[in-house]
């Protein structure tokens, strides 16, 4: 071997097996990639990369609930929970859930704003993440009987479409309790 | 043709010279017609190649666009927690001039007392524009009171700012533009434009002989060159086609390219194309290319809104950028604007009376001028990590996305001046070799997950070893909730006040060799309660009630809390041997901080197409991967962490009622010093060590925990309000963990999941109340069995 070539050969050895001693060369941290393989959107739509580009849901009617219960008391959430509702109504659920976002980034703790959600997913047959979304909103609307009892029939429509008519029949069982 | 006509021509002349031979007149007379053609064809193939180069770039991608990275926007409402000074430092971040016009422009505000009326600027967000609104803002008792549309009389519920540019992914070149088409271009910009570089560019077809020679006549007089005669379309061709060579051959080659981009397209296209391309400044490695890059890159505004003293600025940086920089010669490039202004004038292109306006400006340069692409390496890094996955290299630094990511600009900037304060200090008070204490740190929003700072240097503006994603570490004591989580999971077997051993063990490990894992003190405490034994970060009774519950049941409470590595299912799990970095040490405490539901870390929001157009959103998702029950048990420990235990240094810094939760870790020979924990709004993870891996003499409790609540408490507005699920019941327990009441002097009250809780009574209850308590617990039950 070429004098030239071999230090330059014997400091990566070297190098190599150092590298389990050194922090530097460590299997680096999962970036994004938690969960399901989320950043793949083509594969995996119903996950965290969500394409504006696909195909409308199949028509849905719309779910019925009370919209005064959705009004929150803060006029700028009222203003986003407004415009999402405008994009949902001309399909434009992905841009309706980042409407939605901002809200939560508003008032992350606003039961009604995840219930929002809950319904966006709903709209774009994300049953799954609708019905966290739903749970999540029913862990914080403590003192809101009705509103909990609107996320028990969501998470039972959900079930339904899923398929899963004895876990939709307990969620109803859920709701009916509220009444 | 011409030639074809002259040589046949020539070649009848030598007959009349010569009569010699005529075989060899003949010879010589095919020759010369063959070596024209070949001349011709060769001519012909040339210009046919000049052509494709032409149309094909023309019509192609013509720029490599860098990709933009903005910061979260900030949006003001009604309530929001904002003073009027703190509000003034948001309109500084984002460049806001302050004025005392009475007519606003875009991006200028004037402030009186606690009220402001300003002008906001246009900006095309992922899900639509926000067109400039003209407002009053009052504030009162720090926070936003109104906000008032001066033009429409109405209240705005919201207001977006348009968001700071945090950084940028450049090609190699590191040209900077952005694009504009021509219909956007102010007149003026283009009659300025024509009327300085290019007088007859409505006539000419790509070359002007009349330019040349009047060129050739000037620089003939000067004995030098001092006039170029290019055309703007020849000016275009040497800067989009060809390189810097000066050569005859390369001036006859940019000639042949202009007649041939002339032939193709309209004025218009050449003009846009060359108002997008032409160079106009230079910012450290990054090149300033188009006029609407320099109109941001100089004042700060877009191009649209340029007034005709700034347009003849940009006008007469074209003829050279360097010499002519309004910020380091600011006198040479206010002569230059004025000459430009005063040939305007002469065209016939500007009044004159607004050459008396535009003279009278001053240049206005923008204070800003550096939007530098590495401000945050760390979270850059990430950003670029996270799209790794849909767009390759090439596509991220020359297609021109819009990354609206989900950084916020002022705790990112806040968190990174308390970090670096703070190392220094530790450095400096613990003896450690000066400059040697490294450290990284995550700050992620504690509903949603989304990641507002980054930092994964000593240096924070380091662009290099990004340890807050690399830097993979044992996670020491910070394992210790899951262990928690997973016994708190069972109700029937483990409550908050269940006993545990924390006495000497020792375990034989798989290779054979024994473990006797130690307390930090060195000694056992005996049976101690189970929170006691999660507030103190006792070892023993970790790994006890860790090889109770089954290692493997550990490891998937490990995995379900978000953790994606490879776990090795060892005893020594239970104390932390698990390596991970400071963004998957704060995944794993997201889904405690999000009450047992998961969410992904996201740093992008969104991305859009250079036209604006939504490509992807990186929406909020939610998981419930554990018991939001047995998680709001381990909550409320750590909160007790944080009051009695390892962690309650945080308290030195923040008000009792913020009700903070968190964990501290530390590793043998004190190599790793970390902390995880959350206020209401905020998640914060610290670690702080040596590259080396050499102890650094820190513990989590008196290294990382100091660096977390010197930035949390600036940070962080919100005291943690855990929800309170249906199944959870608070009953008084004793020292002893029997059933007490508030009237037992050392009883306390603790968090049971309905039916949890010990039902044997404490002997501090006396007989009779005794008696009411069992007929209470009867009749409780009573109405719960129906």
């Amino acid at each position: 071997m070429n004098a030239k070539l071999l230090f330059p050969a014997l400091l990566s050895l070297l190098l190599s097996a150092c590298a389990d001693m050194s922090m530097y060369h460590q299997v680096p941290a999962p970036v994004g990639q938690a969960g399901q393989n989320v950043y793949t959107p083509a594969q995996q739509p119903s996950t965290t990369a969500d394409v504006f580009a696909l195909e409308p849901p199949e028509k849905i009617e719309p779910f019925a609930y009370e919209t005064d219960r959705l009004t929150s008391q803060n006029p700028a959430v009222i203003a986003l929970l407004d415009g999402a509702q405008k994009k949902s109504e001309s399909g434009e659920y992905g841009l309706a859930v980042l409407t939605l976002e901002r809200a939560v980034r508003i008032s992350p703790s606003d039961p009604k704003i995840w219930h929002a959600l809950a319904k966006a997913r709903f709209s774009q047959s994300q049953y799954e993440m609708s019905i966290s979304l739903a749970k999540k909103s029913n862990m914080l609307a403590k003192n809101n009987s009705l509103l909990q009892r609107d996320n028990w029939r969501l998470i039972a429509e959900n079930f339904t479409r899923l398929g899963q008519p004895d876990a939709a029949t307990r969620a109803m069982d859920s709701a009916k309790k509220l009444f | 043709m011409a030639k074809q006509k002259n040589t046949p021509r020539a070649a009848k002349k030598k007959p009349l010279k010569r009569k010699k031979n005529v075989s060899v007149k003949k010879t010589f007379k095919g020759l010369l017609y063959k070596v024209t053609g070949f001349i011709l064809l060769l001519g012909l193939a040339y210009v046919l190649y000049l052509d494709n180069i032409v149309r094909s770039k023309f019509e192609g991608k013509r720029w490599e666009l860098p990709a933009h990275v903005y910061a979260s926007p900030v949006e003001v409402y009604q309530g929001l927690a904002l003073s009027a000074n703190q509000f003034e430092k948001l309109l500084q971040d984002l460049h806001y001039q302050q004025t005392t016009h009475q007519r606003l422009t875009p991006g200028s505000y004037r402030r009186s007392g606690n009220g402001y009326f300003l002008r906001t600027r246009s900006f095309n967000f992922f899900d639509g524009q926000e067109t400039p609104k003209t407002v009053n803002i009052f504030f009162h008792a720090g926070s936003v009171q109104s906000i008032k549309n001066t033009v429409t009389n109405t209240l705005e519920p919201l207001l977006r700012f348009e968001p700071v540019q945090v950084g940028s992914f450049y090609s190699s070149h590191k040209e900077d533009r952005l694009l504009v088409k021509f219909n956007d271009v102010p007149q003026t910009l283009i009659d300025g434009l024509i009327a300085v570089e290019d007088r007859g560019f409505h006539q000419h077809q790509g070359v002007s002989i009349k330019s040349i020679a009047r060129a050739f006549w000037v620089n003939m007089k000067a004995g030098g060159v001092v006039q170029g005669g290019s055309t703007l379309t020849q000016q275009l061709i040497k800067n989009f086609y060809l390189n810097a060579e000066r050569s005859l051959a390369r001036k006859v080659k940019e000639a042949l390219m202009a007649l041939i981009i002339e032939f193709h397209y309209e004025k218009n296209e050449i003009l846009e194309a060359y108002i997008n391309e032409v160079f106009l400044g230079q910012d450290g490695e990054r090149s300033i290319n188009g006029f609407a890059m320099a109109s941001v890159f100089y004042f700060n505004t877009p191009l649209h809104d340029l007034k005709p003293h700034q347009v003849a600025l940009l006008v007469g940086l074209v003829k050279g950028p360097s010499y002519y920089d309004p910020r380091r010669h600011p006198e040479r490039a206010r002569k230059r604007r004025d000459l430009v202004l005063d040939e305007m004038v002469r065209q016939g292109v500007l009044p004159n009376q607004q050459r008396q306006i535009a003279k009278r400006h001053p240049l206005g340069i923008s204070l800003v001028k550096k939007i530098s692409h590495a401000r945050f390496p760390a979270f850059l890094d990430l950003v670029k990590r996270q799209l790794s996955r849909e767009y390759n290299d090439e596509d991220l630094r020359s297609s021109g996305l819009n990354i609206f990511s989900t950084l916020d600009y002022r705790i990112q900037t806040t968190a990174e001046h308390l970090f670096k304060q703070k190392l220094t200090m530790l450095n400096k008070k613990h003896g450690i070799e000066k400059g040697k204490l490294q450290g990284a740190m995550v700050i992620t929003r504690r509903i949603g997950g989304e990641i507002v700072a980054v930092i994964g240097d000593r240096n924070p503006r380091f662009s290099g070893f990004n340890r807050a994603l690399d830097a993979v570490r044992p996670i020491g004591s910070l394992v210790k909730p899951a262990v928690y989580l997973t016994a708190l999971s069972q109700p029937s077997k483990y409550t908050l006040t269940s006993f545990v051993d924390d006495t000497s063990i020792t375990l034989k490990q798989r290779s054979g060799e024994r473990w006797q894992p130690q307390n930090y003190d060195h000694l056992e405490h005996g049976q101690v309660m189970l929170q006691d034994a999660l507030v103190h970060s006792y070892n023993l009774s970790a790994v006890r009630l860790g090889m109770a519950l089954k290692v493997p049941m550990v490891k998937r409470t490990l995995e379900e809390l978000g953790v994606r590595r490879e776990i090795k299912p060892y005893p020594s799990l239970l104390l932390g041997s698990l390596s991970m970095s400071p963004l998957e040490v704060a995944q794993m405490y997201q889904t405690f901080a999000g009450e047992g539901f998961f969410s992904h870390l996201r740093s992008i929001q969104s991305v859009s197409s250079v036209d604006h157009k939504a490509l992807q959103g990186y929406p909020l998702a939610v998981q419930q991967v554990a018991d939001p029950s047995a998680v709001f048990l381990v909550n409320t420990a750590l909160q007790q962490v944080m009051l009695k235990g390892t962690g309650q240094r945080a308290y030195q810094h923040f008000p009792s009622h913020f009700k903070l939760a968190g964990k501290t870790g530390t590793t043998d020979d004190l190599r790793d010093s970390w902390f995880a924990g959350f206020a209401g709004d905020y998640l914060a993870v610290v670690w702080l060590g040596l590259d080396d891996n050499k102890p650094s003499k820190l513990t989590g409790s008196n290294g990382a925990l100091e660096v977390w609540s010197s930035v949390m408490k600036t940070i962080s507005k919100e005291p943690l309000e855990l929800n309170k699920p249906n199944d959870i019941v608070f009953e008084w327990v004793d020292p002893d963990g029997y059933r007490a009441n508030q009237f037992c002097s050392d009883a306390v009250q603790y968090p049971f999941i309905s039916g949890s809780a010990p039902k044997e009574l404490s002997p501090c209850i006396d007989p009779v109340t005794r008696t009411l308590e069992r007929a209470g617990s009867w009749f409780n039950n009573l109405i719960n069995d129906h």
